[in-house]
């Protein structure tokens, strides 16, 4: 899922990057930085989950993201 | 010297298409009927066809959401002129210095603020916007997402002067290249075809509403029966070059602009927001000759600004006045707006690419809709041409007045080799 999110805006000339936890969205994908913020909602979208501004300014890699995710979802199923 | 065109208008996408179109007098207006559900007047319109697999073939998906409507149209003939050019697909890492933009739009990305912005943000939801909506609805957005495609370094900027925006637009790119501040300018206007740039028109009842049932006949600049403009979306760019670059790197030269000038009647003297003081349109008329250094009975076509509302005889009276022509040498005038409608801000590019194809192809299109001329018209009604001519033109002036009381007219003349 983040995968796909992350590909919708990566440039073309970035497509085969491979996607490893440190690959940087910005630098290495070609991904506008104002593009966070879209992959950033389809994200809460998809995941049902919330991510605040701090989290949001400072995910710079596919991994900080996938962090992120993670722990939400987590927290979601302990508080369920 | 003009050496790139571009064009997606409601007769045709690209050079061939449009030439096509405006030699065969093709009414690009059709039945909208989204119009007629919203409940307005007018239900007709011209509308570029096929934009949205246009978009797909030119700009990425990622590209994409950041433009409206508006600008997608503007970004394709931009892009289409670009290449008409014979310009070099842009280096992804470097800048060319040495190309500025000025392109315009009378309304700009309002599709955007209507179906996205407003509902949105009344339903508390700013926060989920997301990123794209400052450069979708700027009014520089054209100018802006073309600077990026292109890498484009010069100026780079959008002008709004209503209905004048495009005229005003080559008027300010061809002063740029003359200043010698900018070796190419990409000169464009474009407008979305959108319900709510309509709508106020449709208010102020301006467009026409009694051909819905005849949409190819409901364009009728200089008819007795006209009874509004016909509202309509497009988009056009001109390459315009400094000569020296052009023969450099062996340009193709469609035509050359031979003079211009632009005015605003200062709501004087019958001018309003909504009205023209004849005057300025007059003066903007004789300054644009008289900067090009030509008497006015060198000017084989007017390609007027026509709309089909009660302004058409007072721009002819304007026309004969600036020129001061006798009535059996008034020349040639057509109306492009017959064809395809009034694309607003987009008008008066479109309408010029028109003339430098006329001028390029000799020929002169026809203004159609018009068998019944208007009875103060009379006088210049052998001028009107009903079917295509084929003649060799030298000159061809267009004008384009707008709301503001604003005036910009444009010379072109032929190139010699």
């Amino acid at each position: 899922m983040l995968e796909v999110q992350i590909a919708k805006f990566t440039v073309p000339e970035c497509r085969n990057v491979a996607l490893t936890p440190t690959t940087n969205l910005v630098d290495e994908l070609g991904i506008d930085s104002a593009r966070m913020i879209d992959i950033v909602l389809n994200v809460e979208d998809a995941f049902d989950i919330t991510m605040s501004d701090e989290e949001i300014h400072s995910a710079r890699t596919f991994g900080d993201l996938l962090e992120i995710v993670r722990s939400r979802t987590q927290m979601k199923g302990v508080t369920a | 010297v003009i050496t790139g065109l571009g064009v997606l208008s409601p007769i045709g996408h690209g050079l061939a298409e449009f030439a096509e179109g405006l030699r065969e007098g093709r009414s690009g207006i059709r039945y909208e009927p989204e119009l007629e559900s919203l409940g307005f007047g007018c239900c007709v319109a011209g509308v570029p066809c096929g934009v949205e697999g246009l978009a797909a073939r030119y700009f990425e998906p990622h590209v994409q959401i950041g433009m409206d409507r508006y600008a997608t149209i503007g970004c394709i003939a931009g892009l289409d002129c670009w290449k008409d050019a014979g310009l070099p697909e842009p280096a992804k890492d470097r800048v060319d210095w040495d190309t500025s933009i000025v392109f315009g739009s009378g309304i700009g990305g309002i599709e955007t603020i209507g179906r996205t912005l407003v509902p949105e943000t009344d339903n508390r939801r700013a926060r989920r916007l997301g990123s794209t909506i400052p450069e979708r609805i700027m009014g520089s957005s054209v100018s802006a997402r073309l600077a990026g495609i292109l890498g484009a370094g010069g100026q780079v900027t959008s002008n709004s002067s209503a209905c004048a925006t495009g005229t005003e637009a080559i008027a300010n790119a061809w002063w740029m290249v003359r200043e010698g501040r900018a070796r190419r300018v990409i000169a464009g206007g474009c407008e979305g075809a959108s319900p709510y740039i309509w709508a106020g028109f449709d208010a102020m009842r301006v467009l026409s509403s009694r051909f819905n049932d005849a949409p190819s006949r409901a364009s009728r600049p200089m008819s007795a029966s006209a009874g509004g403009f016909v509202p309509a979306g497009g988009g056009a760019a001109l390459m315009l070059e400094d000569l020296d670059t052009a023969l450099q790197r062996g340009a193709r030269i469609y035509a050359e602009i031979a003079g211009g000038a632009v005015n605003c009647g200062g709501h004087r003297n019958g001018g309003t927001m909504t009205a023209a003081n004849a005057e300025g349109a007059r003066r903007c008329i004789r300054g644009a000759v008289d900067s090009a250094k030509i008497g006015a009975d060198e000017i084989d076509l007017i390609s007027g600004h026509l709309t089909a509302t009660a302004a058409d005889p007072m721009e002819a009276a304007n026309w004969r006045a600036a020129l001061n022509l006798p009535a059996e040498q008034f020349p040639l005038i057509n109306a492009p707006k017959s064809l395809f409608g009034h694309t607003l801000g987009a008008a008066g590019a479109i309408e010029s690419v028109a003339c430098v194809l006329q001028l390029y192809r000799g020929f002169v299109h026809p203004s159609i809709n018009c068998e019944d001329v208007h009875p103060e018209l009379g006088w210049c009604e052998r001028s009107i041409p009903r079917t295509a001519v084929e003649r060799d033109l030298e000159i061809v002036a267009k004008a384009s007045f707008g709301f503001g009381d604003v005036n910009a007219c444009i010379v072109f003349r032929r190139w010699k080799n």
